[in-house]
C-alpha cells in the first residue's frame, strides 16, 4: 500500500513539476506547481510526518502559491491568446528526464528494501507538532534563527531593490 | 473492515447534514431577508397547489439549473474553467472530515469516536484546507477570461492572503489554551467548568479571538459584508458571471456549504461543539432518563402550542382562497399535531427509565443534537449578518484586515502567552 | 481610517470609541433586523405586501388605464376621424384610416383605429385632444399582456368593447 502511495505521489509530483515548466502561461504554471506540492504533502505525510505535510499544504500550496497567483494576475490580466502554446515538445524530455530519474532511484531503493524502512518502530509522538516543536526550538533552534534573519533580509532587501532609487531614505 | 463502514456511516451522515441545510439555508436565506425587509418572500412555486411556504422553491431552482443551457465563454480556458466549480465544492466538503459532532457512539460494546478523521493536527487541516479554498474561486475568475470574473479572482486572493493571517493567530490563542492542535481535544477541553460555573467555551476564555475568527471565517466564506469576489454592484457576479446551469450550481452550493463549515467552526472551535454547558458526558448518562422525559414533554407542549396557532388560522382562513392552498394551515396542523401525539406517544414508553444502554445512546443523540442546533444558530447568523450589514469597500476590508485584525491577533496571542504562563 | 474620498460632510461627525470599535454597532443593527423579522413572522397579515393575482390594488378614478372608444347610440363609434389624437400623440402609436360616413353632418368615421399599446407611454394626451370625447382611458385596466408583439396592436372593435368595470 504505502510503495502503490508513495509511487502514486512521486508520480503525480514529477508531473506536476513537468507541466510547471513546460506550460507557457504563468497562471496554469503555478496551478500546476500547487498540484506538485500537494503530490509533496502526500510523500510527507507517507513519511509519517503529518504535521510537515500539512504544513506543505498550509504554508506553499495554500499561502506562498496564493500571493504568486495574486502577482502574475495582477501583472499580466486575463488570458492573452498566444498563452495557449506550450514548450516545443522536442524539449520535452530535457525537463522531465531529472525528476523522473531521482523518482526511479528513491523507488528501486525502496522496492530493493521492500517497505521494512517503514515499519521499523518509530519513536512515540514521531512528526507530531510537539516533536517538531521540540526539535526546532531546540535543537536546531540557531539554524531556525539564522534562516528567519536571512528571510528578513531578504526581505528587505527587495524592498530596497523595488523601490525607486531616489526614494531610499539613506540617500 | 469494520472501521471502514464505520468511517463511511460517518461521511454519510456529515454529507446529509450539509447537503439537508443547504437547501434549508438558501430557503432561510429567502424568506430571512424577506422578513427582515418586510416583505412576504418566496411562496409562489406548489406542488398540488401546496407551497410550505417557500420550501418548494429549492426543489424548482435545482430543476431549473439542471435544465438550462450550459452556456460557456468561447475564449475559455477550457480545464480550468470546467475544474474550478468542482474545486470549490470539493473544498467546501473536505473541512468536515474533521469536525467532531459527538463523542462517541456505542455499537455492540464499542465506543465509535464521532469524527470521521481524528487527526493529531486537524486544526492545521482545517486552515490548510481553507487556503485552498480560494484556487477554485481565482481558476474561475482566470479561466473564464472576462474582465470582472478576473477581478472577483484578483480579489478574491487578496482577501483572503489579508484574512487568513487573522485566522490563523486567532486559532493558535485557542491552542495555547487547550494546548492541542487536535480537534476532539479542543472541544473535549471546552466540556470543563471555569471557576467552577462558567463553561470553559473557546469565546469565554478567548472573547477577542473568537471576534477574529468570526470576522476572518465572514472574510474566508466571501459572505457578505465581505463578498467582494461577487460584488454585484461593481464588478456584475464576480467570479462566477460566465458560469450558468450546473455549474453555476456547484458554486451556489458551495457558497452555503462553506457557510455550514464556517458555522461548524465556529461552534466546534468556540461554542464548545457538541458539549451541552453543565452536563457532561457522564452527568448526560447518569440523567438521561429525566432528560429524555423533559425533552419529549417540550416537545409535546411546544408541537400543541404551534398546532393551536395553525388551528386559529384555519378557522380564521377557512376558503379564503377557493383552492388547494386553502389546506396548507391543515397540513401544518396535522404535522404539528402529528408530532406533539408522536412526542407523548414517546412519553407512554416510560422513557425516564431507560437502561445503561439506552441511556449511553440518550446521551450521544443529546450532544449530536447540540451540535446540530450550534450548527444551524450559526448558519442563521451569516444570514442575518448579510441582511444587517452593507458591503465592505475594498480600501475599508483591507485597513480592517492588515490594520485592525493583524495587530489585535498579534496582541492576543502574546496576552493570552503571557496570562498562561502566569497562571 | 481616513476619509478623503467622501464628499464634505459625510464623515464629519466625530465617532464616539464604542462606535468606532464597531461591534457594538454591529449588534444593534442585528438587533433592529431581529426585531422586524420576529415582528413580521407574528403578523404575518399585517405584511404590506400585496399577494397580486388574488388581490388587486384599486387605483384612483383618474388612473389612466387601457384605452377604450366610445359609441354613438346606434353603436357606431362616435370618433370623426379627425387624426387629432394620432397627431398629437407622443409616442406615436394611433393608426386611423378615415372612410366617408354616409351621414353628410359627421363627415368621416374611423375605417380602422389601430393602438399599438407596447409604444403607448400612457400619458392620456390622446384623451385630451380629442375633440368629440370618443377615446377615453378610464377603464382601469393595467393587466396588459400578449405573447407576441402583434397582438398588441389592438384595433377599432376591440377598444369599442372595453367597459369602464375592468372586465374586459
Ligand atoms: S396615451 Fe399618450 S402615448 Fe398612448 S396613445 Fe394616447 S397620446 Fe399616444
Ligand atoms: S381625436 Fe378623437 S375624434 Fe379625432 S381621431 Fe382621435 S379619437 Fe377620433
Amino acid at each position: 500500500m504505502e510503495t502503490f502511495l508513495f509511487w502514486f505521489c512521486g508520480a503525480a509530483m514529477v508531473l506536476g513539476g513537468l507541466m510547471t515548466v513546460v506550460q507557457r502561461s504563468a497562471v496554469v504554471s503555478a496551478v500546476w506547481l500547487i498540484f506538485a506540492f500537494v503530490a509533496a504533502a502526500g510523500i510527507f505525510a507517507l513519511l509519517h510526518a503529518p504535521f510537515v505535510a500539512i504544513l506543505q499544504v498550509l504554508v506553499y500550496a495554500g499561502a506562498i502559491m496564493v500571493l504568486f497567483l495574486f502577482v502574475i494576475m495582477m501583472l499580466q490580466g486575463p488570458v492573452l491568446e498566444g498563452e495557449r502554446r506550450r514548450m516545443k515538445p522536442a524539449l520535452w524530455p530535457a525537463v522531465a528526464i531529472p525528476p523522473l530519474a531521482v523518482l526511479v532511484l528513491v523507488g528501486t531503493r525502496i522496492a530493493d528494501h521492500g517497505t521494512a524502512a517503514f515499519t521499523t518502530p518509530l519513536p512515540a509522538g514521531f512528526g507530531s507538532p510537539t516533536h517538531v516543536a521540540e526539535l526546532l526550538l531546540g535543537r536546531y533552534l540557531l539554524a531556525f534563527e539564522l534562516i528567519s534573519i536571512a528571510l528578513l533580509v531578504a526581505i528587505i532587501g527587495a524592498l530596497a531593490i523595488g523601490k525607486e532609487e531616489r526614494k531610499l531614505p539613506w540617500k | 473492515m469494520a472501521i471502514v463502514l464505520e468511517t463511511l456511516f460517518k461521511i454519510l451522515f456529515m454529507f446529509l447534514l450539509i447537503m439537508g441545510m443547504v437547501p434549508a439555508l438558501i430557503w432561510a436565506e429567502r424568506k430571512g431577508a424577506a422578513f427582515i425587509q418586510d416583505r412576504t418572500g418566496p411562496n409562489r412555486a406548489s406542488i398540488a397547489g401546496i407551497r410550505l411556504a417557500g420550501l418548494v422553491h429549492p426543489i424548482a431552482d435545482v430543476l431549473k439549473l439542471v435544465f438550462k443551457e450550459d452556456v460557456n465563454p468561447a475564449d475559455r480556458h477550457h480545464a480550468l474553467y470546467n475544474l474550478a466549480p468542482w474545486l470549490v465544492m470539493t473544498v467546501a466538503m473536505s473541512t468536515y472530515a474533521v469536525i467532531p459532532f459527538g463523542d462517541w457512539l456505542t455499537v455492540g460494546g464499542q465506543r465509535i469516536p464521532l469524527v470521521v478523521a481524528d487527526l493529531n493536527v486537524g486544526l492545521l487541516y482545517v486552515l490548510a484546507v481553507a487556503s485552498l479554498g480560494t484556487y477554485g474561486v481565482v481558476m474561475a475568475g482566470w479561466a473564464a477570461n472576462n474582465k470582472f470574473t478576473f477581478l472577483g479572482g484578483i480579489r478574491s486572493t487578496a482577501q483572503m492572503i489579508s484574512y487568513e493571517l487573522s485566522m490563523g493567530l486567532a486559532l493558535m490563542g485557542l491552542v495555547l489554551v487547550f494546548a492541542s492542535l487536535r480537534i476532539t481535544d479542543i472541544v473535549a477541553g471546552q466540556g470543563e467548568l471555569l471557576f467552577g460555573f462558567l463553561p470553559k467555551w473557546g469565546v469565554v476564555v478567548q472573547p477577542v479571538g473568537f471576534l477574529l475568527f468570526i470576522v476572518a471565517v465572514f472574510a474566508e466564506t466571501n459572505r457578505n459584508p465581505f463578498d467582494l469576489p461577487e460584488g454585484e454592484s461593481e464588478i456584475v457576479a464576480g467570479y462566477h458571471l460566465e458560469y450558468s446551469s450546473l455549474k453555476f450550481a456547484l458554486f451556489f452550493m458551495a457558497e452555503y456549504c462553506h457557510m455550514v463549515v464556517g458555522a461548524a467552526l465556529i461552534a466546534a472551535f468556540y461554542f464548545g461543539g457538541y458539549q451541552i454547558p453543565w452536563l457532561p458526558r457522564p452527568v448526560l448518562e447518569a440523567n438521561a432518563g429525566l432528560l429524555l422525559t423533559i425533552k419529549l414533554a417540550a416537545l409535546v407542549l411546544f408541537s400543541a402550542f404551534i398546532a393551536v396557532l395553525f388551528l386559529r388560522r384555519v378557522q380564521r382562513e377557512r376558503g379564503k382562497f377557493g383552492d388547494a392552498r386553502d389546506r396548507e394551515p391543515v397540513l401544518g396542523m396535522v404535522f404539528w399535531a402529528g408530532l406533539a401525539a408522536l412526542a407523548a406517544g414517546g412519553l407512554l414508553l416510560r422513557p425516564w427509565a431507560v437502561g445503561p444502554v439506552g441511556a449511553d445512546l440518550v446521551a450521544t443523540v443529546f450532544q449530536v443534537l447540540a451540535f446540530v442546533a450550534k450548527v444551524v444558530f450559526f448558519a442563521w447568523l451569516f444570514i442575518w449578518v448579510r441582511w444587517t450589514l452593507p458591503r465592505f469597500r475594498y480600501d475599508q476590508l483591507m485597513n480592517l484586515g492588515w490594520k485592525v485584525m493583524l495587530p489585535l491577533g498579534v496582541a492576543n496571542l502574546a496576552v493570552t502567552a503571557v496570562v498562561l504562563a502566569l497562571v | 481610517m481616513s476619509f478623503e474620498g467622501l464628499p464634505p460632510g459625510s464623515a464629519s461627525k466625530k465617532r464616539s470609541f464604542l462606535e468606532s470599535i464597531y461591534v457594538v454597532e454591529v449588534a444593534r443593527g442585528l438587533a433592529v433586523t431581529m426585531r422586524h423579522l420576529v415582528g413580521n413572522i407574528l403578523r404575518t397579515d399585517r405584511m404590506p405586501t400585496m399577494q397580486y393575482p388574488e388581490e388587486k390594488r384599486v387605483y384612483s378614478d383618474r388612473f389612466r388605464g387601457r384605452h377604450r372608444l366610445m359609441k354613438r347610440e346606434d353603436g357606431s363609434p362616435s370618433c370623426v376621424a379627425c387624426q387629432m389624437c394620432s397627431t398629437y400623440c407622443p409616442a406615436d402609436c394611433i393608426t386611423i384610416v378615415a372612410a366617408e360616413h354616409p351621414d353628410p353632418a359627421i363627415e368621416k368615421y374611423p375605417a380602422s383605429f389601430d393602438i399599438d399599446l407596447l409604444r403607448c407611454v400612457y400619458c392620456g394626451l390622446c384623451e385630451e385632444a380629442c375633440p368629440c370625447d370618443a377615446i377615453r382611458m378610464d377603464t382601469g385596466i393595467y393587466e396588459i399582456a400578449a405573447d407576441s408583439r402583434e397582438a398588441f396592436v389592438v384595433g377599432k372593435e376591440f377598444l369599442l368593447n372595453n367597459t369602464t368595470d375592468g372586465t374586459r
